[in-house]
């Protein structure tokens, strides 16, 4: 039924760029303007009025050539292979505390809370050896007295603390990242950004906008994970200049709540890139077993794509050189339409062959439907995750 | 494209090829003339004009249908998709490593548990508490230790169960209906677009986009169930630890959720089945769209009913933990008021008494 239905497109598409082309020749536009100067020499009038299509066709051919080009040749290996490029480097790198300007704001965080301290322990050893007040507030004075001596052990050593959790983090992201290759997750997210491509290549062939969302899609490939991490990076370097603050919060039973969102926060965006990594893996691990399941495996072969850019490279230039052909004169006539028409298609497609040489050396033959979502999943899940895992963890802290 | 439209484009095409192979034997015999004929290069105007659009039509139809029979195969692989688990061959590797993670950590917790029972205790509550410890671990490390199994259960009734609901009814009636429905949108775009070029992208989108959504909540799930299975170890270890309780409580909820999936997603079919099969009675003029939609955005919505029912359940469970525990816990809240107060008497020994069982 499907192939039926297939074969019955392919003849319209066929008869369709056959009408197209026979007719084309009675049309100008493009070049127009240079066309209506020696039109005139050639015939003395002008056979066709008016006519768009081969200023169309020709406009269309370069703006496809344009977007093969700045797409594949410049923003695919520049940002959307970045990410499946560098995916390590990105993911394990984490802010420093001993960074000079990381640790000037921590020391500077730690100077305003001194003279704080000062007055916090003066105040309660006031209140414990001067006012006049129940055994339990005095306890509690006490209480909150121990704790700010603690706290302010632990300011002091908030530097380590946060290295211990940065490398706690970072030792164990390498080993969940050891338990694959890296070849092979560099060939799982590039691959997941190829297949987006192709697929965005054929249906942006036609018209534009139907690529769009699939161009969208890639934009947002190439830089959601980034995102996600520069907003690690960012928020991880925020909560460690506010960790003594933080701690300073969570000791005082006022500001309690404060401390402790503080805290988990940073602790909770430390360790995503543990998990973040782990989906990596495990997505590496299994994703491809779905495949057993999969009773169809659509796929789009390439060769469409193909058959499409140089049909464009004919229609582009073949109607031009076939209208030089006619109108060359009485002398040719038809036999320069046939020849300007043959011309003119091996032009158009050698054109086309020599441009994009390189895009087509890289286009795969087909694009299955399981690789294709399989690439969508994994970005898919790098978006989501660290949203849950924000969102559902906290109040761990006692 | 049904037939009828087929012949349709196929009689316009050849109609425009004969007109042009007319058009261009009289252009060739006039020629020269034609700027005395000004109809004839208005035919030709608009007839050049109209075929450029109509491949350009062409070629949009062509394109868009190779991307639509690529996602339309999903109703073909749902049931199937929808069964899948990820293979316990596969997350083995992955659980090892999680499991020789936690493993020394709790050995090393047992090994000071048991130290401090027989050495460092002295107070009769203090080694109370540090036996209930013991049994803590020994149970964690025992179920950390079974977790491949615990997966492989869950794995299993799960999968089972889905496969007993799908055979409840006849879900090639829902795969069917929802697939003449987007075969339906699919025609409706293919007949805007003979009309306007750019006129049906819009149908082609939400057509496109609902099968690709649909496609990618299933691969989420399996991968998910896949991460989630993976971290069970680390699931039951900050379970178990009062600290981290939350933390494992949610992972916990979030492995559930995402095993359980594929149950919401049968049912779904099965309901989607017998309303499909129900519909026509009612109203058999209705148009297949409307059904199309609304099943797929059923689909979509079974897996936040069932994270909304998982958290009622957590909800209960939390209910059931309270009920349970309120004695002990009302105790505690009035253990922890009373020695607050009465610190300075140094009451504390008298409030708390060892349990039972010591």
């Amino acid at each position: 039924m499907k192939i039926e239905r297939g074969r019955d497109y392919k003849v319209v598409m066929v008869l369709l760029l056959i009408i197209v082309f026979s007719t084309n020749v009675f049309s100008q536009g493009f070049l127009s303007g240079v066309w209506s100067s020696v039109k005139g020499f050639w015939t003395g009038q002008g056979l066709i009025g008016t006519g768009s299509f081969i200023g169309e066709g020709m406009g269309y051919f370069l703006r496809m050539i344009l977007v093969v080009k700045i797409i594949h040749g410049g923003f695919m290996p520049k940002y959307a292979m970045s990410f499946p490029n560098n995916y390590h480097m990105a993911i394990i790198s984490n802010p420093s505390p001993h960074d000079a300007l990381i640790f000037e704001l921590i020391a500077f965080f730690i100077r305003i809370l001194q003279p704080v301290y000062v007055l916090l322990i003066l105040t309660v050893g006031f209140y414990l050896l001067f006012m006049p007040v129940s055994p339990s507030s005095r306890s509690k004075a006490k209480d909150i007295l121990l704790r700010l001596l603690v706290s302010m052990v632990v300011i002091s050593l908030s530097i380590p603390i946060i290295n211990l959790l940065l490398g706690l983090s970072e030792e164990m992201t390498e080993s969940v990242f050891s338990l694959v290759s890296g070849e092979e997750v560099k060939a799982a997210l590039g691959g997941a950004v190829q297949n987006l491509f192709w697929v965005y290549a054929l249906t942006a062939v036609p018209y534009t906008d139907l690529g769009l969302p699939y161009l969208t899609l890639l934009f947002a490939m190439s830089f959601i994970p980034y995102i996600i991490l520069g907003l690690r990076h960012i928020l991880i370097t925020l909560l460690m200049v506010l960790f003594p603050l933080g701690i300073l919060f969570y000791t005082l039973p006022w500001f309690k709540g404060i401390g402790k969102k503080l805290l988990e926060q940073l602790i909770v965006w430390i360790f995503l890139q543990v998990f973040i990594a782990l989906i990596i893996v495990v997505f590496v691990g299994i994703g491809t077993t779905i495949e057993e399941h999969v009773v169809l495996n659509a796929e789009i072969s390439f060769t469409n794509l193909r058959g499409m850019y140089d049909l464009m490279g004919v229609l582009a230039i073949g109607p031009s050189t076939a209208e030089i052909g006619l109108q060359t004169g009485k002398v040719l006539n038809w036999w320069g339409l046939l020849l300007g028409g043959a011309i003119g298609s091996v032009v158009g497609v050698a054109g086309t062959e020599i441009m994009l040489h390189h895009f087509y050396e890289a286009m795969p033959a087909t694009v299955n439907i399981v690789d294709f979502v399989l690439g969508a999943t994994i970005y898919a899940m790098l978006i989501i995750f660290p949203l849950i895992w924000s969102h559902h963890l906290r109040d761990f802290l006692p | 494209m049904k037939t009828r439209t087929r012949y349709l484009v196929v009689v316009i095409v050849l109609l425009l090829l004969v007109l042009a192979s007319v058009s261009s034997v009289s252009a060739a015999k006039t020629k020269g003339s034609v700027g005395q004929h000004p109809w004839v290069s208005g035919i030709f105007q608009t007839f050049t004009s109209e075929s450029a659009k109509l491949a350009r039509k062409g070629v949009i139809i062509y394109s868009s249908r190779l991307v639509h029979y690529f996602y339309l195969s999903v109703f073909d692989n749902m049931p199937s998709l929808i069964k899948a688990n990820p293979p316990m061959w596969g997350i083995k590797h992955f659980m090892g490593f999680f499991i020789n993670l936690m493993q020394p950590f709790y050995i090393a917790a047992i090994m000071l548990t048991g130290f401090y029972i027989l050495f460092v205790s002295q107070s009769p509550l203090n080694r109370a508490k540090a036996k209930k410890w013991f049994g803590k671990l020994i149970i964690g490390l025992v179920l950390i230790s079974v977790s491949p199994l615990l997966v492989n259960l869950l794995y299993y009734v799960s999968g089972s169960l889905t496969s007993q609901i799908m055979n409840l009814a006849d879900i090639t009636i829902a795969l069917g209906s929802l697939q003449a429905a987007a075969q339906d949108l699919f025609d409706t775009f293919v007949k805007i677009t003979l009309i306007h070029r750019y006129g049906g992208i819009e149908l082609f989108l939400l057509d496109t986009v609902l099968l690709m959504a649909l496609y990618l909540i299933l691969f989420v799930r399996y991968v998910m169930a896949g991460v989630m299975a993976v971290l069970l170890p680390v699931t039951i270890f900050f379970y178990s630890w009062g600290l981290t309780r939350n933390v494992g409580k949610m992972m916990f909820e979030q492995t559930i959720i995402w095993i359980f999936l594929q149950l919401g997603w049968a049912v779904g079919l099965l309901i989607i089945s017998i309303a499909v099969a129900t519909l026509p009675a009612i109203s058999p003029n209705l148009p297949l769209e409307f059904i199309y939609a609304t099943s797929l955005i059923f689909m979509f919505a079974v897996p936040f009913m069932i994270m909304g029912v998982m958290n009622w359940m957590g909800l209960s469970i939390f209910m059931f933990e309270i009920v349970q525990a309120a004695p002990l816990s009302s105790g505690s809240v009035l253990v922890s008021e009373t020695t607050l107060e009465r610190e300075p008497f140094e009451e504390e020994e008298v409030v708390i008494k060892p349990p039972e069982d010591y």
